[in-house]
């Protein structure tokens, strides 16, 4: 087992929810929410491949597609991806403000309907 | 005001073969989602049906290309488009540098019923994507320009017909593409496709074809080669079928990134290809000849020119407004082209506002061109590889409110073909491959370069950024081309100088080390300006580049370094 003292990075497990293809994430109560803040996040990339099997389960049950985990670091408390490809995946298209997220009234803790 | 209210434009209709063929795909693939939904097959199995029907799943959403027939289509169907965006998607699609237009926020449960709209207005997305022949393109101003020899459309949809579905081409090394031109000033990247096919006049007046092979950009970019300088207009679906039976069978499989036929071209030498091409036309059977000369005079029939009227060439007000009003000279000089018929105007709307998203349409902007196709140019709109579009056949009597309308939709920035002119594909903000943005390089570049006096002043020049080595921003063809790379997480940007997808066409050259996101905007204005300072009088862009080379744009660049 990690020790979460260490410098292991953190990891959240994400995937796209099949019926609207939408990047969704997986939070700590084995739902998929599609605001990463609804995240849950795994100390160390090993403790992330466990919750990333437990995921895989969903993609067999046809509720997501292609789950696999992401780095994730805090911002000011917030979880954000490290790599920006992944950043503009949770967050939305950068050029259009409008089009982020939170500009589409998704509440981070909005439950995927299935 | 002229009212040519048209519903039916001198453009392609289906047959009833076309309309049950297109349904009956639409059926198909709405039972290929449902058993998808209900889980019967897996996404691997569903993949590759969906991305035959254009259904991508990219970085967001999935994603719809809707094929756009050698970038014509009618107000109706513009209308339709816009009608999709406002129900399906998020109130925009974004033109493509393949004349297509895409929808980037598409939910797999609608799929099929805007198929179905699609179907009702004689469209359909088969063919948008996978190894297979993709949309044919050609010259955005077609039937129209005052340069062509014809109107290369009849061959285009004949291109379409016989690669549709076509039992041999289907699972190809890889996918194919093929661009023609009716005019010797090459406006359709001829020589930078799969195919190119270039019309020609002989001495008695019949059409022929001059064929390139092997040209292509993505990761390895070539200049296609002639395989043949004349080809009797008769001949021309025989011979392409032997250079799809040589390619499918000697191209490669075992790797992706060297099945392209450019490959294959390069690999086996032009004259080699050229022969086995050649032997092959040479045993194929001839019997279908004359039916593809029918269908060809049928498939004519139905470019049949609009019902010109006979106009006076002068229009005594138009010139004195371009005295009177600087802003719309500067739009009449970028934004139109001389059309073939006195008194007729091509007119660009274009898609560039200084800071916008290259090729974004809102689906107001749609109708709004739409409307003014109705009213001003026979109900026919062509999608540009430029990502803008083109009404082909405006009144010129009729610019000034084309002008004042176009004013108020946000699409009169008289840019075309100038700095401000950005082909762009959407890049690491919409696109799964991508590994820079690309989008936001392009806005600041049109935002600093916003003063169109100052645009005019630098003359034609076309700058394209791919945010990825895939090249859909067709880098490797802008005069200066701008490749977004990711380097340990951080994404860099390469200028590269001297392209073009013209006649005479070249690919463009990397000028030296990369540039980071807060510099690159800075560089390519260092790099006009650099222009500027040693042009010739008269001297465009590309031609000076073409005469100094790299040497002054190095100096300016990196000599501080």
């Amino acid at each position: 087992m990690n020790d979460v003292t260490e410098d292991c990075g953190e990891y959240v497990v994400t995937a796209n929810e099949v019926l609207s293809g939408d990047t969704v994430f997986r939070s700590a109560e084995a739902t998929w929410v599609r605001g990463i803040d609804g995240a849950a996040v795994s100390k160390c990339e090993d403790t992330g491949f466990v919750a990333l099997g437990e995921a895989q389960k969903d993609e067999h049950a046809n509720i997501v597609m292609g789950p696999y985990l992401v780095e994730v670091s805090r911002e000011s408390g917030a979880i954000r991806p490290v790599h920006i490809r992944e950043r503009i995946r949770a967050l939305g298209p950068t050029v259009r403000a409008d089009l982020a997220l939170a500009a589409q009234g998704f509440s981070t803790s909005e439950v995927v309907d299935r | 005001m002229n009212m040519h209210v048209s519903p039916e434009p001198n453009m392609y209709r289906y047959d009833e073969f076309d309309r049950r063929f297109v349904d009956a795909r639409v059926a198909q693939f709405r039972d290929q989602v449902a058993r998808r939904l209900d889980g019967t097959i897996t996404e691997d199995e569903f993949k590759p049906m969906r991305l035959m029907n254009g259904l991508y799943h990219q970085l967001h959403a999935y994603m719809l290309r809707v094929a756009v027939p050698y970038g014509t289509m009618s107000s109706r169907q513009l209308n339709v488009l816009a009608d999709i965006a406002d129900k399906y998607d998020r109130g925009y699609g974004h033109w493509t540098t393949r004349q297509n237009i895409q929808f980037n926020w598409i939910r797999l449960q609608d799929a099929a019923d805007i198929l179905d709209m699609l179907a009702n207005v004689e469209m359909h997305a088969i063919q948008t994507s996978g190894n297979c022949i993709r949309n044919t393109t050609t010259d955005a101003y077609a039937g129209a320009a005052a340069d062509e020899l014809a109107d290369p459309r009849p061959v285009c949809e004949l291109i379409r017909q016989w690669s549709s579905l076509h039992p041999e081409f289907t699972y190809l090394p890889r996918k194919f593409k093929i661009a023609v031109t009716g005019s010797p000033n090459d406006r359709a990247a001829v020589r930078v496709h799969d195919i190119g096919l270039r019309m020609h006049l002989n001495a008695a007046g019949e059409r022929g074809w001059e064929v390139l092979v092997g040209g292509g950009q993505g990761r390895t970019p070539m200049i296609a080669v002639t395989v043949r300088d004349w080809l009797r207009e008769a001949d021309l679906l025989p011979y392409l079928t032997a250079v799809m039976r040589v390619y499918n069978l000697i191209g490669r499989r075992d790797n992706k990134y060297k099945a392209r036929i450019k490959i294959l071209v390069h690999e086996m030498g032009a004259e080699a290809f050229s022969a086995a091409v050649e032997k092959e036309f040479a045993e194929a059977p001839r019997e279908t000849l004359e039916v593809d000369a029918r269908e060809l005079v049928r498939i004519s029939s139905y470019f049949a020119p609009p019902a010109w009227e006979t106009l006076a060439p002068f229009v005594p007000e138009i010139e004195e407004k371009k005295l009177a009003d600087r802003g719309f000279r500067m739009w009449l000089a970028a934004n139109t082209a001389a059309h073939k018929v006195p008194g007729y105007s091509i007119v660009n709307a274009s898609f560039k506002p200084a800071g916008g998203i290259p090729g974004d349409a809102t689906s107001q902007q749609m109708r709004a061109v739409a409307a003014l196709a109705d009213t001003y140019s026979f109900g026919e709109v062509r999608v540009t590889h430029a990502q803008n579009l083109t009404m082909p056949h405006v009144r010129t009597a009729d610019l000034i409110e084309v002008w004042e309308q176009l004013k108020q939709h946000g699409l009169a920035e008289a840019n075309i073909g100038l700095i401000g002119d950005i082909i762009s594909c959407p890049g690491l903000d919409y696109c799964a491959l991508a590994t820079a943005r690309s989008i936001p390089v392009a806005q600041e570049i049109s935002t600093r370069c916003a003063d169109i006096k100052k645009q005019h002043d630098v003359g034609p020049l076309k700058l394209n950024i791919s945010g990825c080595i895939n090249a859909c921003g067709h880098h490797h063809v802008g005069h200066i081309g701008i490749l977004g790379v990711d380097k340990k997480g951080r994404e860099f940007y390469q200028i590269t100088l001297g392209g073009s997808s013209a006649g005479n066409a070249s690919i463009g050259k990397i000028l030296g080390p990369g540039f980071g996101a807060d510099e690159i905007a800075g560089a390519v204005e260092t790099v006009v300006d650099t222009y500027l300072n040693v042009r010739e009088q008269g001297e465009e862009f590309l031609q000076t580049y073409r005469r100094l080379g790299a040497a002054p744009f190095k100096e300016a660049l990196y000599a501080s370094n």
